[in-house]
């Protein structure tokens, strides 16, 4: 099979990846930017490992000729800049499935709570209704615009960092309260939100604010099982 | 044992951090996750960056012998 041939297999959802579809894509699905991001990802690596197998070789073999000289331009900048863009593109996009933030075992109860059809949490009210399309975890905990996914990953760094040397205490706690900001970004201008008896005008200021929390009113957000004591 | 010349050690080390960082980029693209994520950007970006520099040194090197800089 030929190289081009073989993207679209590379180009498949990766283990974990939309498993909770419910319907198989339409006939003449080539699968998303991200899933050829992968694809292409694949088959630079394993090109430029090949290049690069092959050049070790004839380097010992007839010594450093201007013909490999070039050659090796295409394995040593020319793919690893494709690789890191295509990484970037990939992994970043990846990082905001819930397969990602369920990844670690502290977060196991959230994401089985998260896809219980039983549970009553906001969380899950939101994840059964399809109320957020995609990227649920995600969705909820960034703030909005350039910046607010820029915080999220720093953020999601130090969660990598506290998980991996164990910086943390159980139950896990948000780390600050709740923004309203997250909630109105959607609901702020439904007309059930704003013709709702529950939301007063005169409430407003303080729903903005953040004096009142809509999760005092709404919550829970998240009701998991226990987590084990020990880690 | 054949006449060719020595292989530079720069170009040497600059192939050999490719494979490694190549290697390591991989598995992000196999199972994307968030160790997978930081290795790619704390282990294999620096790697690759390294390996480029490297050859960069030994290209202007070359041209500085060749006397063509």
């Amino acid at each position: 099979m030929s190289l081009v041939g073989a993207l679209p297999l590379m180009a498949a959802p990766a283990p974990g990846e939309g498993t909770d579809l419910a319907l198989p894509p339409p006939h003449g699905w080539i699968g998303t930017t991200d899933e050829w991001a992968r694809g292409f990802g694949i088959a630079f690596v394993l090109l430029a490992i090949l290049l690069l197998v092959i050049g070790w070789l004839r380097l010992r073999r007839v010594g450093l000729t201007g013909p490999l000289k070039e050659v090796l331009i295409l394995p040593l900048v020319v793919l690893p800049a494709m690789i890191v863009f295509l990484g970037y593109s990939y992994g970043i996009e990846s990082s905001k499935s819930i397969t990602a933030c369920g990844s670690c075992h502290v977060m196991a109860p959230y994401l089985a709570d998260l896809q219980d059809p039983a549970s009553e949490g906001l969380a899950a009210v939101h994840y059964k209704n399809r109320y957020i399309q995609e990227h649920h975890c995600y969705t909820c905990h960034t703030d909005y615009g350039m910046f607010g996914t820029i915080q999220a990953k720093m953020e999601g760094m130090g969660h990598v960092r506290r998980h991996l040397t164990g910086d943390y205490t159980l139950p896990l706690k948000i780390a600050h309260p709740y923004p309203n900001s997250r909630c109105l970004a959607c609901h702020g201008a439904s007309q059930k939100f704003l013709k709702s008896e529950g939301h007063p005008k005169e409430d407003m200021p303080k729903l903005l604010s953040g004096e009142n929390s809509c999760i005092d009113c709404h919550g829970p957000a998240h009701t998991p099982a226990k987590q084990a004591a020990s880690r | 044992m054949n006449g060719a010349a020595p292989v530079p050690f720069l170009l040497r080390l600059s192939m050999a951090l490719a494979v490694l960082g190549l290697l390591v980029a991989l598995t992000l693209f196999v199972h994307a996750g968030p160790y997978t994520l930081v290795t790619f950007m704390f282990v294999a970006q620096p790697l690759l960056l390294l390996a480029v520099a490297l050859f960069a040194v030994h290209v202007f090197k070359d041209l500085r012998r060749g006397k063509l800089l």
